[in-house]
Order: C-alpha cells, then structure tokens, then sequence
C-alpha cells in the first residue's frame, strides 16, 4: 500500500482507461462524472474506487478531485486481501448507492441536479466552503446551475 | 443459494416490496418496468443492499431457471462475492455511458427531419406519394447494419461512393464510428461525416449529431476537437440555439489561443 496527496482538481481515473489500482479516499472529496463532464456521483472518505483493476476492465468513469485529497493506493489482490465480512457488505451498498444516485441524476435537468448534488452533500457534512469549490470542477451548464442555486442553500 | 424453477407470467418481487433477496437470471428472461433482463444478469441487487422498496413487479418473460442470494450467501464465499463486485462495477460503468447514448445518440435514429419532410409534402399530390417520401426519410435515417468485424466492416463502408449516394456514404461512417469508437479510421470517418454535412449537404441536424458522437468518443483528442468544437458553435449559433454560447465557452477554455470571429460564423 502507498500514500499520496493530491490538490483539487487532480485527475485520478480518466475515462476508457484500466486502472492501475484501487485506491481508498482517507482525507477530502471525489466526484464521479460522466463522459460529457456531469457530476453524476461522489466518493467519500474511507470510500473505494478503480475497482476495474481488480477485473482488468476499463474504467468509464473520470474521477477528479473535488479538494485536496489523501488516498492510499492497494495492488487489486492486497485490496481483496485485506476485506473482512463487514467491509465487503459495505463494498456492496457503496456501489449500490452510487448506481442508484447516477440512475435517479440522469433524468434530471441541471438545475434539478444540482440541487439534488448540493443536498446530497450537505446531508454528508461538506461543509459549504468545500461545496462552493466543486464548481472549479464542474462543466459549464452546471457551473451556471450552481451558481444560480447556491444562494437557496446559503452556499 | 437456492436455485428455483419460475413459470412464464410469474411475478418474482413485487413493486413496494423491499426484496429479501436477489436473484442471478441463470437461464431464462425477466421484465421489471421498462427494463428487460437476460440470463446472466443479477436482479433487485440494488434494492437489495439498500433495502429499498421496488419500483415495479419483477415479472418471468419466459419460462425461466433462477438462483436465489443472500449476502451472507455472497459474502461467505470469494468467487461469488468477485462476480456479484464485477456485476455493479460493470453496472455503474453501464449507467454512465447508457443515458448518454440514449440521450446524444438515440435521438437522432428515432427522428424525422420536420422541415425536410414539409418541403416534400409541399411539392407532392397525393396521400400514397407522401408516405413513400415519409417512408424514405425514415429508412435513411436509420443507420446501417456492418458486419461484426472491423477490417471486413470497413470495407463494406468504403464501398459506398460519395458520388453514386452521399447520405449512404456518410451514414455509413458514421455507423462504423458507433460501432468501433476504437477503430483508427474512426476519427477520420467522423470528421469526413460532420465536413461533408456542414459543407456540402448543409445539414445542421446531421452535422450537429456527428458532432456530439466526436465529442463522446475523443474528448481528449485536441486536434480533433479544435474542430468538431468550433463547428459546434457555428452550428449552434446558426441555429440560433441558446447553447451556442456554452459552446463557444468551452471552446475559448480548452483552446485560448485560438480566435473565433464571430461575425463569421454568423
């Protein structure tokens, strides 16, 4: 296992690429967005990610940093290794959740998405300073949603 | 695990109910609102984990074998919890591409250019000349069978003359991008289809489609992009669509050294 740390904006998956590892969030945000740049999911702290190297698939995901970020890097085999029960039931509801998040934003209109993002952050503590800095990340119809909601949530 | 027997017509899960299990689909087919699924795949896996309720009956197509989970069925046993992993990975993956070929891509094959067709109406008499002028603009918009080979679909795609029938040659391109994204010769094709659209057919709603099918496929293609973008904005801003702006913002972004006149592409 290693350790890195990455500024705000860092490209960690890009699209149509195999991992080369998993890596585990320890400090920050992640955002999952699709290939047109939408913001559809996130990672979380103590959260996994580029579980495609595990199955030498490729990745359609564009992971990006949303803050600074502390990750801790497992070839896919020593990441396998090192799940218990608990952590492999949680594995699963993780990415259940994040499908059923990218299923629900897909129907959405931008504004509509947004506010469900910025809901979805603020009920997992990102504080608003943290929320604010994801625009940096955003494409730019959903950049212009954010900045037309955000005063709704006091951001 | 339990392997179990469904009759065609039987409802497995029913909508509101928080499944107590999942099931593998090891032969057979299940409808479940809109979504159809095949042997192979799992199903309620989601609803399972997050212990949500159903959004529609889970229903037996045909007659159909299946096996039923638990996690502690999954969980206790590392080959099944590998496939169970590589099944929602593969199905996060999925839903991040499949709503943006249905919402890009889709739409271009199920529609009918209004405005052809009106110039069409307006020049013929009769009822049966209008369904066969209707029948033709939707045969060619629908994109054309390729073999599943590269190699022996672009030769089926090179043998289609620009001169003989333009709107074949360049819905053949654009079938063979579709399909082999990866292909080397699809950039080519891409542009070939966009140029040829913009240029000589003047067709905007054509041009535009191969625009976004170059933008999904090489995002990260700067050469390529610098054009498909600009076009983008002509294209737009001629159509007098609101996201031409947005266009040409991501333009000036990713290319700040190039110049665009607007007055141009006006």
């Amino acid at each position: 296992m290693k350790s890195l740390e990455l500024p705000s904006g860092s490209i960690l998956i890009a699209p149509d690429q195999v991992p080369d590892s998993v890596y585990i969030l320890k400090k920050g945000l992640l955002g999952i967005f699709d290939k047109l740049e939408r913001l559809m999911a996130f990672v979380y702290k103590e959260e996994s990610f580029g579980l495609e190297s595990i199955f030498e698939m490729k990745s359609f995901m564009n992971i990006k940093s949303l803050t600074q970020v502390e990750i801790d890097m497992y070839e896919p085999k020593e990441f396998l290794d090192s799940l218990n029960s608990t952590k492999k039931e949680i594995l699963l509801k993780v990415i259940s959740n994040r499908i059923w998040y990218v299923k629900r934003r897909y129907p959405l209109k931008a504004d509509e998405r947004i506010r469900d993002i910025i809901k979805e952050l603020k009920d997992n503590g990102i504080s608003p300073g943290e929320i604010s800095s994801i625009t940096l990340n955003l494409s730019v119809s959903d950049a212009l949603a954010f900045e037309r909601i955000k005063g709704e949530y006091g951001i | 695990m339990e392997e179990v027997n469904v009759v065609s017509g039987q409802t497995v899960l029913s909508e509101g109910e928080v499944p107590k299990f999942f099931f593998f689909i090891k032969e057979g087919k299940f409808r479940s609102g809109n979504e159809i699924y095949h042997s192979g795949s799992f199903v309620a896996i989601v609803e399972y984990f997050l212990e949500d309720e159903l959004v529609s009956d889970v229903v037996a197509e045909v007659d159909s074998v299946i096996r039923k989970y638990t996690k502690e069925d999954v969980i206790g046993d590392d080959e099944e919890y590998k496939e169970v992993l590589k099944y929602l990975v593969e199905s996060l993956n999925a839903s991040l591409v499949d709503y943006i070929e249905k919402d890009v891509i889709g739409d271009f094959e199920k529609s009918v250019d209004v405005a052809k067709i009106a110039t069409i109406v307006d020049k013929t008499e009769g009822e049966d000349e209008i369904l066969a002028a209707l029948e033709e603009m939707l045969t060619i918009q629908k994109l054309p069978e390729l073999p599943d080979d590269p190699e022996k679909a672009k030769a089926v795609v090179e043998m289609v003359s620009k001169e003989e029938d333009i709107i074949r040659y360049v819905l053949h391109r654009l079938a063979f991008v579709k399909k082999f994204p990866d292909f080397p010769d699809s950039k080519e094709f891409i542009l070939d289809a966009l140029r040829i659209y913009m240029d000589e057919m003047e067709d905007r709603y054509g041009a535009m489609y191969s625009a976004k099918l170059a933008i999904l496929f090489y995002p990260s293609d700067d050469d390529l992009m610098k054009e498909v973008m600009h076009r983008s904005v002509k294209i737009t801003r001629l159509n007098k669509d609101p996201e031409w702006f947005e266009y040409l913002i991501r333009f000036l972004i990713r290319f700040p050294e190039e110049e665009v006149k607007l007055d141009e592409i006006s």
